[in-house]
């Protein structure tokens, strides 16, 4: 019975010793007599009264004993086994987490600065939306040129570019600008939270040659709305296509693939 | 002649057979003594107690139901009145005393290669340190690991004896020996090759 594999094991001589105790050295004659005697005690009724303190269970359970009966793992949560193997798993989520973000961090840098791009080039692209509007504000009232966006002044802009119109706004820009050392070209209906796909490439040549009316320069950055239900550009009153302040459609950026 | 289980004999004495118990009695009173003498540590108090247990169980026969074996009931009430005897006595007993006759029991066992010196001088030490050891562990474990590991009984059987689930036996028997190898290894009696002088 001692020679379990999860029970702590005792030097071997001790093990000998437990397993086969020697018994009490009593010749046949004494066993005899002494069993002899029980039953002449038995025979002659000298029996005092059996109370229950003789039948009942005969030990107080030991201390955590209870606990290991009626809630096992209570009591592991409590030892010092369990204690260890919690602080165990702690280490090991401590070192996946750092792990984990040793290897994302990289990724997610490179995928910060590409969102910084994007909404640099958003926010370029609303500033120009927004200057477009006024111009075709002015033009519907009859008292505006038509002007590029460069020649409107176009700056650089703010260090914190949100792209949050309040409402639905519709863009018209007749021609490309330049801003920030960047072409752009604005086409479509910004709404508010909506995905803004952009796409912006550095001027090759500075300077840019000035937009000709009607025939917008290859889009080097352009702005669409794709699910938008009218996406595009709706062309205001009285406006031809290709002619200044009115629609170009060919501007639609349906086919540059989401990045 | 076919033995009579131990169950036909409680039967038979409980309808006025005495002597059917008494061949309960010649049946175990060897190990009702030996656990008697190991949880007292004497051998005259410890044949008081193995008379008395039978005497006792006699008497209350017919209270036994029959949940248990006959012999696990006996040893129930030997432990109780072992535990009573040591609660009543005057002054506790020491360990590992010249006289413990469980230390003597081993000395006199006939093994290959006892008689020489050197090695009954180590049996001896390893008797006592271990009789040290086991005298040292609270009542609950002591009683246990006596039943279990030097009586030979199952945990089911120990637990029907102490009255408590097989689990409790075995939680106790672990408990019992990682205390008693510390308290040989304290004493210089380490496990296997962590000294093996």
């Amino acid at each position: 019975m001692s020679g379990s594999k999860r029970m702590p094991r005792l030097p071997k001589e001790a093990e000998s010793l437990l397993d086969r105790w020697p018994a009490p050295e009593k010749g046949a004659l004494e066993w005899e007599t002494m069993a002899a005697a029980t039953m002449e005690r038995i025979r002659s009724g000298q029996s005092a009264p059996v109370g229950m303190d003789v039948l009942a269970a005969p030990l107080p359970p030991e201390p955590h004993e209870e606990q290991l009966e009626v809630a096992p793992l209570r009591d592991l949560t409590t030892s010092l086994e369990a204690l260890e193997l919690s602080q165990s798993v702690h280490a090991e989520l401590r070192e996946g987490h750092e792990a984990t973000a040793r290897s994302v961090a990289p990724h997610a840098r490179t995928h910060h600065e590409r969102f910084r791009g994007i909404l640099w080039a958003g926010a370029i692209a609303a500033a120009a939306a927004g200057l477009a509007l006024y111009v075709v504000v002015r033009s519907h009232a009859g008292s505006a040129t038509p002007a590029s966006s460069a020649d409107l002044g176009l700056s650089p802009l703010p260090s914190s570019p949100v792209v949050e119109p309040a409402t639905r706004v519709e863009v018209v820009v007749p021609s490309s600008g330049q801003a920030d050392g960047l072409d752009f070209h604005v086409s479509g209906p910004i709404q508010k939270n909506e995905r803004l796909v952009l796409e912006a490439q550095p001027s090759a040549v500075s300077p840019v040659p000035a937009p000709v009316p009607g025939k917008p320069s290859p889009g080097k950055l352009q702005a669409a709305v794709p699910s938008a239900p009218d996406a595009g550009v709706q062309a205001g009153p009285g406006r031809a296509p290709g002619t200044p302040g009115g629609v170009d459609r060919t501007d639609s950026l349906d086919h540059i693939p989401a990045p | 002649m076919s033995k009579e289980s131990d169950r036909d004999l409680v039967e038979s004495a409980k309808s006025g057979n005495a002597e059917a118990f008494g061949t309960l009695v010649r049946r175990y009173q060897r190990r009702v003594y030996r656990l008697a003498l190991h949880l007292l540590r004497n051998a005259a108090e410890a044949e008081d107690v193995t008379q008395e247990a039978f005497v006792r169980a006699y008497g209350a026969l017919g209270r036994f139901d029959g949940r248990s074996e006959p012999f696990t009931w006996i040893y129930r009430i030997t432990v109780n009145l072992a535990l009573n005897a040591i609660r009543s006595r005057k002054t506790a007993r020491h360990a590992g005393t010249p006289d413990d006759p469980r230390i003597e029991a081993t000395l006199v066992e006939r093994r290959p290669g006892f008689a020489d010196p050197a090695r009954q001088t180590t049996d001896r030490e390893m008797a006592t340190a271990l009789c040290a050891g086991i005298d040292s562990l609270s009542e609950t474990l002591r009683t246990t690991l006596t039943l279990v590991a030097i009586d030979g009984m199952s945990h089911a059987e120990a637990g029907e004896v102490l009255g408590c689930p097989e689990g409790t036996v075995a939680w106790r028997v672990h408990e019992a020996r990682k205390k008693l190898k510390e308290f040989l290894a304290n004493r210089g009696h380490m496990v296997g090759s962590e000294n093996e002088q």
